[in-house]
């Protein structure tokens, strides 16, 4: 029976990296959206969350049906609570994602700002989060997965600097008082996917270690 | 509920069934698709042997036995008056709760069901007690071993071995009643593989009074209380979300 | 009688076979004595013969009759077991028969087969051997052997019959050798009881042909000691079987 069980969550992995899979995309499109003001490729970000929508029921059905057909103990009942937590906050990625493109669309009205910050760099870190959150759990890598929190508080720190730069620019410029608080939001945004990335960090480390690193201070 | 388009392999329809003056199974209704694992699940004394024994047949042995209400084999009355009991005994093979090997050897044991239908010639004997120790993954450990007594084998390859004896006499249906009940922990599970693995050849009718089990193996299960079928359906859907209070109950654990 | 060891039912059929019994025997007895006594002396008769040739005429008429007695009672046995039911009156009747007579004690056997074989000598009579055939071997043959297809796990009948055998062949393959050793047992025992009385009546007629009655005859030593070795043999299957 071991084989049987052992089989269906492979299954489940590969159906919830795929989902990953999607998320990361649609944070890369959503990204590029804003860099280009790309009303299009928004849409197609907003369109791509349905998808992302249904893997999560599918998968959240897969975990229950599981759970209540074997009643796994130890590492598989790790494996599926720590799945059903995963795919919530990936879903939630997703859903950030469509916020983010939401804002471009709205940007699209406003003249564009000048650039204050380096939206691209904060980007590629997030978007290395959230791909090493995920190879983190292919790879059953606790370290992996344990870092992430110190590099989720670089993201912060650049969100605290866009906070000040932005207060300091919309001071002088308060024309442009809809389009920075777009900008503020879509900061926002990409900050609680970078959060998001180390929940997921979180459970893996549970998943490999069986330990609780929420709410702990980072060693 | 969702079936695969297909006919049923049994259909019961209304079936009451008497031992004596003990009304055992009440106005059950269910019917069994093929190549699938359906499960009875119950509290021991609920009727869900007595249920597998009318499939098959055995209850004949019984001299009080008398029941009302129909049951088709692919569409064939069982207890027509002109159906050939050793037939259908054949077509519908049974493994029972402990492993009963015959005073045979290995090979003998197997060989003994092909024999039954009638094949003498010892190529195709050598082929069918191979094809069908393979099917149940225990030719690898007694090949060597074949004109052996199967006192050697554990408990749990012994019953391995009395499920390819059932297989030699190529069943449609194979009818495990309780087949774990003297199995210990680590073979229980291989047991369980090898029904997943029988699914896709056979329609497989699964008996047990652990619901966990039931819930591991099967994609249909029943649940019989008291010689009637409470709840009919998805295995999934009777453990995740049962319709009736008895079920729940039983499936969590709060009664029997 | 206690109500648990035997209920009501029971006792009927019990008193029934009991009463039956008593008076067949007691018929046979009747019609069995009265020749003889009409044919005149017997013991004239006794001193001319020979004793051993008499014996041996017994013995090589009674080995046959003897073999077909004992798979007489397997049959018989069988019978009951497979295709009677067992809460049919017929089946508890003749159980009733067959339990009474085998618990009857062989010396009381052995003292029918005295008068009929030492005194009633003159004449070869074959009716008298089929009644000590019938009430010494048969009772204790049909009883373990009975016992033996009983020992016989349900579970196995049941699962050949759900593999698709008939009965003959589930009685062929699966009771009749896991039944063997009792059976083999059973009839053992049998013979050992007879060569037990055929002891006897050697030995006693050795005291009414000799003048020296303390002297046992080595044949009666053989046919004891070949008891002794068939009861031990009917024992050490028994055992193997229950272990």
């Amino acid at each position: 029976m071991q084989h049987y069980l052992e089989s269906e969550l492979k299954a489940l992995q590969h159906q919830l990296l795929k989902m990953g899979g999607i998320a990361e995309n649609m944070l890369r499109d959503a990204v590029q959206s804003v860099l280009n003001r790309d009303g299009e490729l928004a849409q197609r970000v907003i369109v791509v969350d349905d998808t992302v929508d249904k893997l999560e029921n599918e998968i959240e059905a897969q975990c229950i049906q599981l759970i209540a057909r074997h009643q796994p103990v130890a590492f598989e009942l790790r494996y599926l609570t720590m799945t059903m937590k995963i795919n919530r906050n990936i879903e939630r990625m997703a859903d950030k994602c469509v916020s983010i493109a939401r804002r471009t669309i709205e940007l699209l009205e406003y003249p564009p700002l000048q650039p204050f910050v380096d939206l691209q760099s904060v980007t590629r870190l997030i978007q290395g989060m959230v791909k090493d959150s995920l190879d983190a759990l292919v790879n059953r890598n606790a370290e992996l997965a344990r870092e992430l929190r110190a590099r989720d508080s670089k993201v912060n720190t650049f969100y605290e600097q866009m906070y000040r730069d932005l207060c300091s620019l919309l001071s002088d410029q308060p024309q442009h008082i809809q389009s920075g608080l777009c900008h503020l939001l879509i900061f926002r945004h990409l900050e609680r996917v970078g959060d998001l990335a180390v929940n997921i960090g979180e459970e893996v480390y549970y998943l490999v270690e069986g330990e609780v690193i929420r709410h702990t201070e980072i060693a | 509920m969702q079936h695969p388009i297909n006919a049923p392999i049994l259909y019961i329809d209304d079936l009451n069934v008497w031992y004596g003056k003990n009304h055992v199974l009440k106005n059950l209704t269910f019917d069994v698709f093929p190549r699938q694992v359906t499960s009875f699940i119950g509290p021991s004394k609920c009727g869900k042997t007595a249920l597998v024994r009318c499939f098959n047949r055995l209850n004949d042995l019984k001299s009080d036995f008398r029941y009302t209400g129909k049951i088709q084999f692919n569409g064939v009355d069982l207890y027509a008056s002109n159906v050939n009991v050793t037939e259908i005994a054949r077509k519908i093979g049974m493994v029972f709760h402990k492993p009963i090997p015959f005073r045979k050897s290995i090979y003998d044991n197997v060989a003994y069901t092909a024999r039954l239908r009638g094949i003498k010639q010892s190529l195709q004997l050598d082929t069918i007690v191979e094809d069908c120790l393979r099917a149940v993954q225990l030719w690898d450990e007694v090949r060597n071993d074949l004109h052996a007594y199967p006192e050697i084998l554990t408990i749990g390859q012994q019953q391995q071995l009395c499920i390819a004896r059932a297989l030699a006499g190529n069943p449609e249906i194979l009818i495990f009643d309780e087949p774990c009940e003297q199995l210990d922990a680590t073979e229980t599970p291989k047991l369980e593989a090898t029904v997943q693995r029988l699914k896709s050849q056979y329609s497989l009718i699964f008996v047990t009074n652990k619901r966990r089990q039931a819930a591991r193996v099967s994609d249909i299960a029943g649940f019989l209380y008291n010689g009637e079928l409470i709840e009919f359906g998805q295995t999934e859907h009777l453990f995740t979300n049962p319709k009736n209070k008895l079920t729940e109950d039983y499936v969590t654990g709060r009664l029997g | 009688m206690n109500a648990k060891i035997m209920n009501r039912s029971e006792l009927i059929y019990h008193i029934i076979a009991i009463v039956t019994l008593a008076i067949i025997i007691f018929l046979f007895w009747n019609f069995s004595t009265d020749k003889p006594h009409v044919e005149g002396e017997i013991t004239s008769d006794l001193a001319v013969d020979d004793t051993s040739s008499l014996i041996d005429r017994y013995l090589y008429r009674m080995i046959p009759i003897l073999c077909g007695a004992g798979l007489f009672s397997i049959v018989i046995a069988l019978y009951l077991e497979e295709w009677l039911t067992q809460t049919t009156w017929q089946y508890r009747i003749i159980e009733r028969y067959i339990v009474i007579l085998a618990k009857v004690p062989s010396l009381v056997y052995g003292i029918f087969a005295v008068y009929f074989i030492v005194f009633h000598s003159q004449k070869v009579l074959n009716y008298p051997l089929l009644l000590i055939a019938i009430l010494l071997v048969m009772p204790v043959t049909i009883r373990s052997t009975q016992k033996a297809i009983q020992s016989v796990d349900i579970s196995v009948r049941e699962a050949a019959y759900a593999l698709g055998a008939t009965k003959l062949r589930m009685i062929a393959d699966n009771v009749l050798p896991n039944a063997f050793p009792l059976i083999v047992a059973g009839i053992c025992t049998a013979i050992s009881r007879i060569l037990a009385i055929v002891a006897l009546i050697v030995i006693i007629s050795n005291w009414i042909n000799s003048s020296n009655i303390f002297t046992i005859p080595k044949s009666a030593v053989v046919l004891i000691s070949s008891a002794v070795i068939a009861s031990i043999f009917s024992s050490i299957l028994d055992y193997k079987q229950v272990t």
